[in-house]
């Protein structure tokens, strides 16, 4: 009875979850989950109005199937368990990849065993191979009769850097997910002070409505800018009128509009309408004229108008309307604790491919069998043709 | 008729040409004929590359009337249609195979450019990013020209499996990766978000891992790889030629 030795199942397991072929599969599962995304609506998460509008839509277009299709989670596949689950599993796979990788690196030294088919290399000898291949500064190992080639030894480094920087790329979207926020379409007006969902975050905007200022850690992006007024009016004996914007608006003193449009309120006790209509096309936005006009009611008959360029003051009758330039900002406003982590993880993924594009790992085999070389792994052109001819 | 018809039809018929010699040509016996009629269809593919050439950048010009897709098919078919250094012995049906990725690209952008030319407004400019997705479809092309030479290489031929040759899928992969690598890098720079979920991004970032998974598989499952490379190669066109619209519309 012959004996055969124990198999080594956490071996097994382990070389299966370093394959190649486990994680290529891994990444197909996510390149069909992106395709399902592209190819099918996302649901809107956070906007009542635009979740209103992606619903009749799919139920325009998948009719009955929509309920069914959301229930599987088609129309949510970034937020789905199985999405999430498949970014895990390329993690871990990440991580024992690079464990792997240290580990070549740390046995750089060591010879391996050729797993592929030999080649029979026709009219050349090993003395002048090795020769040839020591002048061309490839590192040779001998652990006779095996010749052990390596083009570039250190090329082992952008694999693991790119592994690193897979896992660290995750890593970072991870604390994105867990303790980021992100605040779109935050209207600011320049002098205004606004709270952010964690109340201790802040962000202001300068007197042109250039810059921010912020608490730290937070990030702004700019997605529109424009001009915007703060008015006041007072009547002959310097005595401050009320403003409403609408009819059941409480009236104030004082009003502050960002002109995303045109904007309207009235000045009830002069029985006065006033109307600021931004003018677009003008280089700086901030400072884009603002077209004032202002009109009895009733009859609704325009009294006056004027371009406004700057702070001014227009007057009608005994009544004095003071606008003073307050430009607006509408801002993107994120607080990304994984963002450096991320932005660490791109370059080193980044460097870890390039690098590996640009020196690949080529390692190849030498031996001499019955007076004749034989070669095995990524041999070099030159070799390769001398055995084929 | 816009100029850039003439141009790349010349194109479109010259490189079928070259893909009905390389074909015919193959089954000569004799070495000296082989060799001319392998010379030729060399000659006529650099030259089918100039006249693509043209016609993409009359397509591009500000006067041309020449919108959507017909751009970016013509200039990747350009990119696609020159030769390559065979080292592979392949077998004798394949060696039509590289050439047809730019009878495709250039075939497709043909009709587009017959279809749209009368009613389209104009084409709007170029981005940076859109023309560096149109190189890199570009080198998609001819890497899928190449991988798909690869299921006609003959039984134990050494060269096949050697990586120096796989200059294409390596361009584009590695184009591919600066193209997403620089997005997410000026998303996060810029909004402190990596990642803002658009179909643009979602579809760049599908291709990019598609690349990936090519380019991780063994090359020693030669025929696997090259299916990959194929499947990545075909979604990276189709994005190339349609990136601006899926802009657009997201």
């Amino acid at each position: 009875m012959i004996d055969q030795p124990p198999r080594d199942i956490w071996r097994a397991v382990w070389q299966v979850a370093t394959s190649d072929y486990l994680f290529v599969a891994l990444l197909l599962s996510i390149v069909a989950g992106l395709a399902i995304t592209v190819c099918l609506p996302q649901m809107p998460v956070t906007d009542p109005v635009a979740y209103a509008r992606w619903l009749s839509d799919a139920q325009a277009r998948f009719g009955n199937a929509t309920a069914t299709m959301q229930v599987l989670g088609l129309f949510t596949m970034p937020h789905s368990f199985v999405f999430r689950a498949l970014l895990a599993l390329v993690a871990g796979s990440l991580l024992l990849r690079l464990v792997e990788d240290s580990e070549r690196l740390r046995q750089r030294r060591a010879m391996s065993e050729p797993t592929e088919e030999w080649h029979t290399l026709a009219d050349v000898g090993l003395h002048d191979v090795l020769e040839d291949l020591s002048r061309r500064h490839y590192r040779v190992l001998n652990a006779s009769p095996l010749f052990q080639a390596d083009r570039w030894p250190w090329a082992d480094l952008f694999p693991a850097l790119a592994h690193a920087g897979g896992l660290l790329f995750l890593i970072g979207l991870l604390i994105t997910t867990l303790w980021g926020w992100q605040v779109e379409g935050l209207v600011i007006q320049s002098g205004e002070r606004a709270t952010l969902p964690d109340a201790q975050a802040w962000v202001t905007l300068d007197r042109d409505g250039a810059n921010t200022a912020h608490s730290p850690g937070l990030v702004t992006f700019f997605e529109e800018r424009g001009p915007g007024v703060r008015a006041a009016a007072v009547d002959g004996i310097g005595q401050t009128l009320s403003l409403q914007q609408t009819t059941d608006a409480d009236p104030v003193t004082q009003l502050t509009l960002a002109l995303t449009e045109d904007q309207y309120f009235a000045i009830p006790e002069a029985q006065l309408i006033v109307r600021l209509a931004p003018q677009t096309g003008h280089g700086i936005e901030t400072q884009s004229p603002v077209l004032v006009q202002i009109y009895r009611s009733p009859p609704g008959r325009l009294a006056t108008e004027e371009f406004m360029e700057a702070d001014m003051e227009l007057a009608v009758d005994n009544v004095t309307l003071k606008l003073v330039s307050v430009p607006y900002a509408r801002l993107t406003v994120t607080a990304n604790p994984g963002r450096w982590p991320s932005f660490a993880g791109l370059v080193l993924l980044g460097v870890g491919l390039l690098g590996s594009m640009a020196w690949p790992a080529r390692r190849f085999w030498l031996r001499e069998e019955s007076e004749r070389v034989e070669g095995t792994g990524n041999l070099p052109l030159a070799l390769v043709e001398s055995g084929e001819a | 008729m816009s100029a850039v018809v003439p141009f790349t039809g010349l194109a479109c018929g010259a490189l079928l040409a070259a893909a009905g010699l390389a074909l015919w040509g193959e089954n000569r016996q004799d070495t000296s004929t082989l060799d001319r009629m392998r010379a030729t269809v060399r000659v006529i593919r650099w030259v089918a590359g100039a006249l693509l050439i043209v016609g993409a950048l009359l397509a591009w010009e500000g006067r041309s009337n020449l919108s959507g897709a017909a751009p970016h098919l013509i200039l990747m078919a350009a990119l696609a249609a020159p030769p390559e250094i065979h080292r592979h012995r392949l077998a004798r049906w394949a060696r039509v195979l590289p050439i047809l990725p730019a009878v495709g690209l250039a075939g497709a952008g043909l009709i587009w450019a017959l279809g749209t030319a009368e009613a389209s407004a104009g084409s709007g400019p170029i981005t940076p990013s859109q023309l560096a997705l149109t190189i890199c479809g570009g080198l998609a092309a001819r890497a899928l020209g190449m991988a798909a030479g690869t299921f006609g290489i003959a039984e134990g031929d050494v060269a096949g499996s050697t990586p120096h040759l796989e200059w294409p899928p390596t361009a584009a992969y590695g184009l591919l990766t600066l193209i997403v690598g620089g997005t997410l890098l000026a998303n996060l720079w810029q909004r402190g978000w990596a990642w803002d979920g658009t179909a643009s991004e979602r579809s760049l970032a599908g291709v990019w891992l598609a690349w990936t998974a090519a380019w991780t598989t063994p090359r020693r499952s030669r025929r696997l790889r090259a299916a990959f490379i194929i499947v990545a190669a075909l979604l990276l066109i189709v994005l190339a030629a349609g990136y601006s619209m899926i802009e657009i519309h997201s």
